[in-house]
């Protein structure tokens, strides 16, 4: 008799998981053209990354808006590292926010499986006043865009501007190529005394190797790698050759210094340089001094093709709106004060990237109260945007795949487990 | 009356655990990503995991070498410490209260302090700067002429370090333990005591066959843990199971498969293969059992 | 007459004086071993910074910011919600658990065996797959965002750890007691609540402590049900001092990791009383 019951049980049970499984993609589509100011009300929920001190920064947007509309805002914040984790088990629950921080790398993840409304045409969100080059890089093929874009996080070298002056390292301007870069690593080290590397390996983002990679050809068309392997294999082989030469934290040193910016081998004195995002400059600054050093950091921007070209992947964090949203107009309304409302960039300041309307980025730079390392971001982000940066159209599954897979190979090629040329082939095997 | 007695766990079960389960059975024969629905692709998940993926195979000998050394360590170190910090409590036919030292509860204390903490973030950056290069262990050991070791980021001894907090944190073990030689009745050994019976003859003789249901225990526990362990590697990692996948135990790898590259389909059917493998050990286990638990009832 | 149940620390009696000075200081080396990495913390969890091995000047600020928290709840709240927790799973799993490891280790029904293998396996599928299942179950329930998930399966007995455990305690209770109190006309309640019950606290304790430790510690479990950052636990709390993209507060995570082993260390201090002490069997026999 048990035994029938639990098969009736368990028979009901995988009914309604399935359908709960199913259910939270089939749901039906709710027009951004059609909402209007009026349904602008009730609740919404909002999640994003970061620690305390963003949390703090944006529950003041929050206040700012709950202000001037009748909505409740739920926030939901979340550590990095755990908040795609997260929001996977959401999305497959049908439970995704109705306002879900997004970025770059992650945004074709969600739109290819078409979980995101396009936002380009609606009343209530404008986007006209962000530059056009950034919108446009964030376009999907058929000119769909599911993430507004909030916040710009080039990466740069930064470098400890003590360690320069003492030790009369010049610093190159910022149209270096990545031959005259590598160069300049070996001529510093011979400067730097024992025990301090030129350099760290860029082993945290993927914006350095697909910069590089840029320098050299088209990296993503169509969603899939385009790059050659011998490229990838020739930035393997690079970075290997300065550790052999002692100009790059060897590779069985790169986990001790994978925590925060706070921890890495920059902040900890054992690296010169370390290319890292702009937004991160305060955070190293805050490094060194526990560390017991001079916070001090200095920048120059990412090196360029050889014929001079800037080929920067520019990061990108946006706010992107679920189609299982129920409250499309709040949300709407939400991120529209969010990007253009100046009490809003002003609260918020630029904590996960400069503004990306180039008013609030000049607003910001003139503001006394703005610290010393958003300036500093901010001018980056203008210069990096300027030049121009590359256009590429990443696959689905970057985020999930390319990362990953670069780090392991990466330290795998480093420490002679497999040579750099089946290190590049597996990345591109896995991307496809 | 059983039926009465087990309605909370029977309910339980078929709520909580069955519908899970068989969710997952199900999905290990499809392709499900998270973000779309499951789409069935027969045994296909299972065909690839067996043939054609070279880190399943490289996370299982990782996996193996985690379970075959920390088991059996973590299970004696737990016993003999649980046997030390196990206070002499006279029988108290002198009447009066038992004598004990209140250095005991300390000990026990103290034994039983790593595991509480073993798996927070805090630890996660302590064992990286106890193990970096010019971490704390390294210092330590250079009065001695050792040359400096990168102990967690060469793929020789990154899973040393990670056995070493699983084994760190065996107090839990030990406090099972405790309990159950707590429940042994004085008055056995009493009466070996009577018989001169030595050390050995009486651990053997009485304290084992006495706390054989609990060994039973934490036997099944432990090495069901040490093949479930996620946390150790996932936290000296870096959630990488780098260097080199030299620290890829299975879990880990289960993980990144259904969180990470969101193949959630392949993990079922990781986890549904690590199911029946469990479930063919765990048998051999209780079927060795009959000869040597030794139940009251 | 008047029983102790006690211990095999009689095993090292040979020459008492000598054997037991050797024992403290066996038990001291150990533990100068292994406590040796949280003296580290705990020292960084002072130092300014909060740096690990490389100490600045000892302060409280510290354990001042990461109490206050900048913008969250403050940690204060974070403690209260993961006791609420923690309280509530400890009561449902001694009640649930307790009842269904009596019903496997002394009742002789039809089908005990079946019932008890599956027991056991639902130890043995890894839980990250079961994760996603169960969320869209909350989720279809209405259940996210509230503390029903953390604490409603504790009720009924769903983690067999603490059911096997408290199953291999009771077969270990000599089943001669039942018998006596059977014949004095005890049914099964009578036999469960005055004898069994009072026989197993150490194993009643021992189940108490490791719950406490589990839902006290657990971070996926919050991290997915729990929207709200007024309702976060210790660990989602401790999570927000640090994020890869931003400033990260070292100093204030250790402090407050610290802090947060109080409770874990109080609460055993006074099971393994209950765990240590032995049992009185006074008046059973």
């Amino acid at each position: 008799m048990k035994v029938r019951a639990i098969r009736i049980a368990a028979a009901a049970a995988a009914v309604v998981l399935s359908t709960g499984l199913l259910a939270s993609c089939g749901s039906s589509d709710p027009e951004p053209s059609s909402v209007s100011a009026d349904d602008v009300a009730g609740n919404i929920r909002f999640s994003w990354w970061g620690s305390e001190s963003r949390n703090a920064r944006t529950n003041a947007v929050i206040d700012l808006f709950q202000k001037k509309f009748p909505v409740k805002v739920e926030g939901e914040p979340v550590d990095y590292l755990k908040y795609f984790e997260r929001l996977n088990v959401q999305a497959a629950g049908g439970n995704m926010p109705c306002v879900t921080q997004m970025l770059t790398f992650g945004l074709n993840d969600y739109a290819s499986k078409d979980l995101f409304l396009d936002l380009s045409d609606s009343k209530l969100l404008d986007l006209s006043t962000v530059d056009k080059g950034v919108v446009d890089s964030l376009r999907a093929d058929d000119g769909a865009l599911y993430m507004a874009p909030y916040g710009i996080a080039p990466s740069v070298i930064a470098y400890n501007t003590a360690m320069a002056d003492k030790y009369g390292i010049d610093i190159p301007g910022n149209s270096m190529t990545w031959g005259e870069f590598f160069s300049w690593m070996r001529q510093a080290q011979q400067k730097l005394p024992k025990g301090v590397f030129a350099m760290d390996f860029p082993y945290n983002t993927p914006v350095e190797v697909i910069t590089y990679l840029g320098s050299r050809g088209p990296v993503f068309t169509a969603g899939k790698p385009a790059f050659r392997a011998e490229d990838l294999a020739g930035w393997f082989s690079t970075w290997h050759e300065l550790m052999d030469e002692g100009v790059v934290l060897p590779a069985e040193r790169i986990t001790d210094y994978t925590g925060s910016h706070e921890d890495s081998a920059m902040a900890a004195g054992v690296a010169f340089a370390s290319a890292r995002p702009a937004n991160a400059l305060g955070a190293i600054a805050n490094g060194l001094k526990s560390h017991g050093l001079a916070p001090d950091v200095g920048y120059t921007l990412l090196p360029v093709a050889d014929d001079g070209k800037a080929t920067d992947l520019l990061p990108i964090n946006g706010l992107s709106i679920p189609k299982s949203c129920d409250n499309v107009a709040s949300a709407m309304a939400f991120i529209n004060f969010w990007i253009n409302d100046a009490s809003a960039n002003e609260a918020f300041a630029a904590d996960n990237g400069a503004p990306t309307v180039a008013a609030y980025r000049g607003k910001l730079q003139d503001a006394p109260e703005t610290g010393a390392s958003t300036k500093d971001m901010i001018k980056v982000a203008s210069e990096v945007v300027d030049r121009g940066s590359l256009a590429v159209d990443l696959p689905p599954k970057f985020q999930t795949t390319f990362l990953d897979a670069y780090r392991r190979v990466a330290i795998s090629a480093f420490t002679g487990a497999t040579s750099a040329e089946a290190a590049a082939e597996e990345i591109i095997s896995r991307m496809r | 009356m059983a039926a009465l007695f087990l309605a909370p766990w029977a309910i339980g079960f078929l709520v909580f655990t069955l519908g899970p389960l068989i969710a997952s059975g199900y999905l290990s024969l499809t392709d499900y990503g998270l973000l779309s629905a499951p789409e069935f692709v027969g045994l296909s998940n299972y065909a690839k995991m067996l043939a054609d993926d070279p880190r399943f195979m490289k996370s299982i000998g990782v996996t193996a070498l985690y379970v075959f050394v920390s088991v059996p360590v973590t299970l004696v170190v737990a016993f003999l410490v649980a046997m030390l910090v196990n206070d002499r409590q006279r029988s108290s036919k002198a009447g009066g209260k038992p004598r004990r030292s209140p250095l005991f509860g300390f000990y026990r204390a103290a034994f039983y302090l790593p595991s509480l903490i073993a798996a927070s973030v805090a630890v996660a950056i302590l064992w990286v700067r106890l193990f970096a290069y010019d971490g704390i262990v390294n210092d330590l050991l250079a009065p001695l002429g050792l040359s400096p070791v990168a102990w967690i980021g060469q793929p020789g001894t990154a899973i040393w370090t990670i056995i070493l907090l699983s084994v760190w944190s065996f107090g839990s073990t030990m406090v099972i333990f405790l309990a159950a030689l707590k429940q042994v009745p004085a008055e056995r050994y009493e009466a070996a005591g009577i018989d001169g019976a030595g050390m050995l003859r009486r651990l053997w003789h009485i304290t084992l066959p006495a706390i054989s249901p609990i060994i039973l225990f934490n036997a099944v526990t432990v090495l069901v843990n040490a093949l479930h362990s996620f946390t150790p590697a996932y936290i000296v990692s870096n959630g990488t199971g780098g260097p080199a996948d030299s620290t890829l135990v299975f879990a880990l790898y289960l993980y990144e498969q259904a969180f990470r590259d969101l193949n959630m389909g392949y993990a079922s059917a990781m986890a549904v293969l690590m199911l029946l493998a469990l479930a063919g050990i765990t048998a051999l286990i209780f079927a060795s059992s009959r000869v040597w638990v030794h139940y009251e009832d | 007459m008047k029983t102790s149940y006690s211990t095999t620390a009689a095993l090292f009696h040979p020459r008492p004086r000598a054997g037991k000075a050797a024992r403290h200081l066996l038990i001291c080396l150990l533990l100068i071993f292994l406590l040796y990495p949280l003296a580290v913390l705990l020292l960084a969890s002072f130092s300014d910074g909060g740096v690990i091995g490389s100490p600045g000047g000892l302060t409280l600020e510290n354990y001042r910011a990461g109490w206050q928290g900048d913008g969250g709840s403050g940690f204060g709240r974070y403690f209260v919600n993961s006791s609420l927790i923690s309280l509530a799973s400890i009561v449902g799993t001694l009640l649930s658990c307790s009842l269904a490891a009596y019903t496997f280790a002394r009742i002789d029904f039809p089908g005990r065996r079946v019932l008890f293998a599956l027991m056991i396996g639902t130890l043995l599928l890894p839980k990250q797959v079961t994760v996603v299942p169960q969320y869209v179950m909350f989720n279809t329930l209405g259940m996210v965002d509230t503390y029903w998930p953390l604490t409603i399966t504790h009720y009924f007995a769903v983690d067999a750890f603490y059911t096997f455990l408290m199953v291999q305690f009771i077969r270990g209770i000599s089943p001669s007691l039942d018998e006596a109190a059977r014949i004095d006309g005890c049914g099964h309640f009578g036999i469960f609540f005055r004898i069994i019950v009072p026989l197993s606290f150490p194993a009643l304790a021992t189940t108490a402590a490791f719950c406490f430790i589990h839902s006290w510690n657990d971070f996926l479990g919050p991290l997915l049900y729990l929207n709200d950052p007024g309702s976060f636990t210790v660990p989602l709390g401790l999570r927000q001092f640090m994020d890869s993209t931003g400033n990260s507060n070292t100093g204030g995570l250790l402090a407050m990791s610290v802090l947060s082993l109080v409770p874990l260390i109080a609460f055993f201090a006074v099971a393994q009383r209950l765990i240590t002490e032995g049992i009185s069997t006074t008046g059973l026999k």
